[in-house]
């Protein structure tokens, strides 16, 4: 049906790995309402130049948490712990100032967080760097579709044009789009939640191999998915979580999919 | 064979009829406002016997109405983001009254004292706008208090009282034409201006088709394109000729095409205009793309405040008092103008040009309608009526398009 034997199902990866590039250190996160509650323990969390890092955990774990709240703080309250960048403390203190710094997130609920559906293509792909297409807040139209029509090839987002609404597309080619605006942001660390969520098997493949550039250009990718075979056939490196804490940390090669669902049910911090 | 081929064409001529209809569709439900606009228009000059467009009576829609197009142009803003503005009327009588007390009472001059006004409608936008954007209390309520609020400031102002006489310069704002170059019947530099404007506005069409055809944009064809320049150029020569036979531009006109210009390019071409746009359409999404929505919010009520004094002050020039029941539901007026232009209850969709149509739409009907000698009992009805039948229209179409 895709034209390309199902047993590839992600693209074949040779890491080129670099120095340890982005470190969170002792991350707290409480409960933005209920501030007792601890959403995040002590979190220590970091990626290499050009790697790809999963956060393997159930729903609730705290993942989307942790990716948010590094977010610019867009989740969360109390937070405490640090945010490095090659080897220096970064202050991000809101989403605005976390793009500035090159962080990225990918929302896993697209349509809820990640698009605005009453805009088209173009608009979605250049909203988060507006900075970029405009002179003293005036946008440069001509160069906002340059940019955005060069994303689509590059995404190669199936549409008719550029100027189609979003809330028309498959699910797969809206992930595109948001992927594009995160691109777009030319970021150095991208957080994807539930990346592949609602998409269909050849459109998977699609964002894998799009997911696999960004770490093959000396980017720093965290995947957070509930699919183990997912994690398993992207990451280069596996954090687990449960019940706001990091459980484990394996490398691929020594993981499987009972051993990090061991992980990920472990009710106490072991040997982390 | 020949079945085969009969059925086929008439396949291909049953899809023509559909691709027209829908096309049909397609226009109607773009420019439904405008449909219905020039409806009314050619409606009221039947039924008035000719009366409806004598120049006197179109110069005195747009004096009429001058006040609530402001305020529609604010509003838009507003509701772009999701909210509504209630005080807006108060605000007007307000600031009415803030003017008043200044040059009726203090004879401070109209060049001092109109921008303190507008400055104080930006700081009550402010107060109120604090209130929504930054402490998360619906506008609905915020505005509800201001609407209560400024009603009541205003007739501690005016202590009950009407203020007037204003400064002649400060009526000339709702009163006054453009200067005349010469004697003659028709009014020479608003004609020269007129042709100006439909010259630009022809030759904008031109340029944004052109870019248009550059950034991969399917544009209208040749004729279409000339066909919309023509009509484009008639309707702005001719309704400035009607304005030409009588007195020439009113300056609130002129003051409303700054307005209009001045938003049109906010909305469309600046990246303020799209922050507004994206954090009306999806709040949450618009946060994590680095967008200030906060911010965005807070300055949309500052420049409501601002658009309600300016109202304020343009009725109170028209009125050349300042009364304590100035502006009364006025804020209802605004909101209908944006609805019937199109704009979105939940935000993100609406356009200056749509609002702009819309306050017409209900200025016509008005005008239209006491010329028929309607009771303002019947007016209010039917102005209810064809506002739940525009929308209702509005969202069949978009309905049948989407199925």
């Amino acid at each position: 049906m895709v034209g390309r034997d199902l047993t590839n199902r992600y693209p074949e990866r040779h890491p080129n790995l670099g120095d340890v590039y982005f470190e969170v250190k002792d991350w707290t996160v409480h409960h933005p309402i209920d501030a007792h509650r601890i959403m995040n323990d002590k979190i220590n969390f970091n990626i290499r130049k050009g790697e790809i890092v999963g956060i393997a955990g159930l729903m609730g774990a705290g993942r989307t948490e942790f990716a948010m709240s590094v977010f610019g703080r867009s989740y969360g309250s109390h937070i405490s712990g640090s945010i490095h960048k090659a080897g220096r403390e970064i202050s991000v203190k809101d989403v605005p100032a976390a793009i500035e710094n090159g962080l990225a997130y990918v929302s896993e609920d697209r349509k809820a967080l990640g698009l605005n559906l009453l805009m088209d293509i173009r608009e979605n792909t250049t909203i988060a760097s507006l900075g970029k297409i405009s002179k003293q807040g005036v946008l440069d139209k001509e160069k906002e579709v340059q940019v955005a029509e060069s994303y689509r090839k590059k995404m190669r987002t199936k549409t008719s044009s550029i100027y189609q609404k979003v809330s028309s597309l498959s699910g797969g080619n809206q992930q595109k789009v948001v992927l594009a605006k995160w691109l777009m942001t030319e970021p150095d660390v991208l957080f994807l939640d539930e990346p592949t969520r609602g998409i269909d098997v050849g459109a998977k493949y699609e964002i894998y191999t799009i997911i696999e550039e960004m770490a093959a250009a000396g980017k720093c990718v965290c995947i957070i998915s509930s699919e183990l075979p997912e994690i398993l056939g992207m990451c280069d490196r596996i954090y687990t979580m449960n019940e706001g804490k990091f459980t484990g940390e394996v490398l691929r090669k020594d993981a499987n999919q009972e051993s990090l669902m061991n992980l990920m049910t472990r009710e106490e911090e072991g040997v982390l | 064979m020949e079945t085969t081929n009969g059925v086929k064409n008439g396949a291909k001529k049953e899809k023509q009829t559909i691709d027209l209809k829908t096309k049909a569709l397609d226009i109607f439900s773009k420019y439904s406002m405008v449909i219905i606009l020039i409806g009314l228009l050619i409606a009221f000059q039947l039924m008035t016997d000719g009366i409806f467009w004598r120049p006197l009576n179109i110069t005195n829609i747009v004096l009429q109405n001058s006040h609530i197009l402001v305020l529609a142009a604010g509003m838009l803003l507003v509701v772009l983001l999701g909210h509504v503005d209630l005080s807006v009327g108060s605000v007007m009588a307000f600031v009415g009254a803030i003017s008043g007390i200044l040059m009726v009472n203090n004879n401070i001059s109209p060049w001092l004292a109109v921008p303190l006004c507008i400055a104080i409608g930006a700081l009550i936008g402010a107060w109120q706008g604090y209130w929504v954007a930054y402490f998360g209390i619906p506008a609905f309520i915020v505005t509800l208090a201001g609407l209560l609020m400024f009603r009541g400031l205003t007739q501690v102002v005016l202590g009950g009282q009407s203020l007037a006489p204003f400064p002649e310069v400060f009526q000339k704002i709702s009163t006054g034409y453009l200067p005349d170059l010469t004697d003659s019947s028709i009014h020479l530099l608003t004609m020269i201006l007129g042709v100006l404007i439909a010259a630009a506005l022809v030759f904008g069409q031109w340029r944004t088709r052109e870019k248009r055809k550059n950034d991969l944009f399917e544009v209208e064809s040749m004729n279409a394109f000339i066909l919309k320049a023509i009509m484009t150029a008639v309707v702005m020569i001719g309704v400035t000729y009607i304005f030409a036979s009588y007195q020439g531009y009113p300056v609130i006109l002129v003051i409303l095409g700054v307005i209009v210009a001045v938003y049109a390019f906010l909305t469309n071409k600046t990246v303020a205009g799209r922050q507004i746009y994206a954090t009306g359409g999806n709040r949450k999404a618009a946060e994590l793309s680095g967008i200030k929505t906060k911010k965005i919010t807070f300055w949309v009520f500052v420049n409501m405040g601002a658009m309600a004094a300016l109202a304020g002050l343009i009725l109170a020039a028209r009125l050349n008092a300042a009364t304590p029941q100035a502006g009364t539901s006025m804020e209802l007026d605004a909101m209908a103008a944006v609805y019937f232009g199109g704009a979105s209850t939940s935000g993100g969709i609406g356009t200056i040009v749509g609002t702009i149509v819309g306050g017409l739409v209900m200025g016509v009907l008005n005008n239209g309608m006491s010329i028929l000698g309607v009771g303002v009992d019947w007016q209010q009805a039917i102005k209810g009526l064809i506002l739940l039948l525009a929308v209702v229209l509005d969202i069949y179409n978009k309905k049948k398009k989407a199925a």
